[in-house]
């Protein structure tokens, strides 16, 4: 990592993290343009991530998919994209207050790790690979959504009584649900891709390796809370709790079964 | 008395179906099953795969899973009619319409029913508007369930029918114990000088003639069920074994393990009581008086080789290509290095059910994008009354709002 790139990287952090605090501050202080220019600031990093991201593809030649750091710079660029649109077309700037510190936090441990670019090597020439990727961010990505939208339901809905006089709670309600099943497909092509992938690669399309199986154990636990509210009603604080807790599955399996474990297949270090 | 056991096991096996295709069953299931995947998650940080894929097929979790398709199966069965109404045409879905009334023209409802995601269409210049949305919403969610059958019959015939036997394959031989194929040629590509493959492939001539390139992560398709794929890679040294006179008493190639560079392996020739341990100096050049390797490509290498005689070590030795290294009226020299692939043939009868069972689940969850099926007809205002929107189905949050 160039030091112009890595003077890059902490300044976009420094501002997710300063729009963040803008947020938190216009809601404790009830002032929605500080919220508003919080959004902006989002915005603003979002532009020099995606600089960082075309950088580092330049850089190594591929897209930024090997090793910890690439995948939490695309990770928490998916992350964020997804926050921005969301609370765009929800009308919810607050939004990111809810979801972007995952991003910080996933980015901030990409920098913790080694940083250098490392080759495509042969195990990850694969078109399946990139489709697996591509839609775990998706999956990701949607899940965080989830969950800060559960945050802020949480947090509002304390705050307000349950009274939603303005239509925001319903509208994260239905941000809750709809980030879930849209996460909850991208994860089942995640799956399925990841898969088929380990088909050709290993010989096996499932080897109960512990991605795998935090990976399906964070599938199960948001089809039960899809089933959930849709066959049992749940609504409101009780599915904002789950999708609050659910995310922890996402990130054990996102970024800690490498971090904890060696017995993962999924650890590339030789080709 | 005999009507009322009649009566009370005709109610039992009511309450049996009912309870086998409830909503409330699927739920305890997936709970069941989310724990479940967590003791082995758990377990999977301390254990290799082998040992967790054999508590996951312990007799308890083979009952989970078959009750969960017995429930998938039964609540697929009694929403058979749901199903049917969900998937009639507008006129028979829609049966009391609830109506709203909204003061905005046609152009504004369009752009707003396009926004919520419906498909909105003319109905006819004095007639309206119609919006649709998740018209097969329905039949997704049928189809989504129904591939957890394919996907369970893949499993079983994994587990009943799936095998694999490695081999290694030297460049110009022939492999006869299978479907046949000759290697015609392995290649390696490494970054920098460093063990990371960037590409690692062979070039098989087949039987009928024709050529496939398999790589790792490409394996070549033998089958309906059957796969060859690439696994590993080594180095094949063929060695001359000469008397004085300079005469081949005998030569042969040795698939031997040494790769990678500094790995030790030796072989014997029959008849002979020698032992040759090899290393190989795959592109060697000199750094401080010694023998070191640039790079992990075949670039004029170089052996080292040690012979022995039981315990007794006759002599070492560093030789190029040709060399020779003459121990007790014998001369052995290694006359080429080629490479070997280890290849993997895989014969998994669930292979093609599992991926059928994903293409059908992803359509279902693509035709469930959408959300629940909902349909919203708008008139046109009759003269001196506000615009009418009469809807069908749940309107999403915020289009009534936007309306």
């Amino acid at each position: 990592m160039s030091s112009l790139f890595g003077i890059l990287f902490w300044v976009v952090l420094v501002v997710y993290a300063l729009a963040v605090a803008l947020q938190i501050h216009g809601q404790v202080f009830k002032r929605d343009k500080v919220v508003g220019l919080g959004f902006r600031l989002v915005a603003i990093g979002l532009a020099a991530h995606t600089l960082l991201f075309a950088w580092r593809w330049v850089e190594t030649g591929h897209i930024p998919t090997i090793g910890n750091f690439e995948n939490a710079l695309v990770g928490g660029w998916f992350i964020v994209v997804m926050t921005l649109w969301a609370g765009w077309k929800k009308r919810y700037p607050l939004l990111a207050a809810g979801a972007l510190p995952f991003a910080l936090v996933i980015m901030g441990g990409g920098a913790m790790s080694d940083t250098s670019a490392q080759p495509m090597v042969a195990a990850l020439q694969s078109f399946w690979l990139y489709i697996h990727i591509f839609f775990a961010w998706l999956a990701y990505g949607a899940y965080t959504v989830a969950c800060g939208a559960g945050i802020l339901y949480l947090s509002r809905s304390k705050k307000s009584g349950g009274e939603d006089p303005d239509g925001a709670l319903a509208r994260l309600d239905e941000l809750m649900f709809r980030s879930t099943v849209f996460g909850f497909i991208t994860d089942a092509i995640m799956i399925a891709a990841g898969s088929i992938w380990a088909k050709d690669l290993w010989g096996s399309y499932w080897s109960w390796d512990p991605v795998e199986t935090w990976s399906l154990l964070s599938w199960l636990i948001y089809g039960l809370a899809l089933h959930l509210r849709i066959t049992m009603g749940w609504r409101g604080r009780k599915l904002a709790w789950l999708l609050v807790f659910a995310i922890i599955g996402v990130l054990v399996s996102f970024w800690g079964v490498n971090l904890v474990m060696e017995g993962s297949e999924h650890v590339f270090n030789v080709g | 008395m005999l009507d009322k056991t009649l009566f009370a096991v005709r109610r039992f096996r009511q309450d049996i179906w009912l309870w086998l295709g409830s909503w409330k069953l699927s739920i305890v299931l997936i709970v069941l099953a989310v724990l479940y995947y967590l003791l082995l998650a758990i377990w999977a940080a301390s254990s290799p795969p082998h040992v967790v894929r054999n508590i996951a097929s312990l007799m308890p979790f083979w009952l989970l899973y078959l009750l969960l398709l017995v429930n998938t199966g039964t609540c697929l069965w009694r929403r058979l009619a749901i199903l049917k109404h969900d998937l009639s045409p507008r006129s028979a879905f829609c049966d009391r319409p609830p109506e709203w009334t909204v003061p905005v023209g046609p152009e504004m409802v369009e752009i707003d029913l396009k926004r919520a995601g419906y498909k909105a269409r003319q109905d006819g210049p004095d007639t309206g508007l119609t919006g649709s949305r998740g018209r097969w919403s329905a039949l997704g969610t049928y189809l989504f369930h129904g591939s957890f059958f394919l996907i369970a019959t893949a499993f079983l015939l994994t587990l009943a029918g799936r095998n694999e036997t490695t081999f290694q394959v030297a460049e110009g031989e022939i492999f006869r114990s299978g479907p046949e194929f000759v290697v015609r040629r392995i290649t390696p590509e490494f970054w920098q000088d460093q063990l990371l493959f960037t590409q690692l492939e062979a070039d098989l001539g087949w039987e009928d003639g024709s050529r496939s390139i398999t790589r790792i992560n490409k394996p070549v398709m033998t089958g309906p069920a059957s796969f060859l794929r690439l696994s590993g890679f080594g180095y094949v040294p063929r060695y001359e074994l000469l008397d004085k006179q300079g005469q081949i008493l005998d030569s042969a190639w040795v698939k031997m393990n040494l790769f990678p560079p500094g790995l030790r392996d030796w072989f014997q020739v029959e008849g002979y009581p020698h032992r040759f341990y090899l290393t190989v100096i795959p592109d060697p050049e000199e750094q401080d008086g010694r023998l070191v390797t640039r790079s992990l490509n075949l670039n004029e290498p170089v052996i080292d080789l040690e012979v022995y005689r039981g315990h007794l070590s006759l002599g070492t030795a560093s030789l190029s290509a040709n060399q020779g290294f003459d121990f007790e009226g014998l001369t052995i020299r290694i006359a080429e290095i080629r490479y070997w692939g280890e290849f993997t043939l895989v014969r998994d009868p669930g292979v093609l059910p599992l991926f059928a069972g994903f293409a059908l689940g992803l359509i279902g969850l693509m035709l469930r994008l959408p959300g629940k099926r909902s349909e919203v007809v708008f008139r046109l205002a009759v003269e001196g009354e506000p615009a009418r929107i009469l809807g069908w189905g749940e309107m999403p949050a915020g289009l009534e709002e936007d309306l």
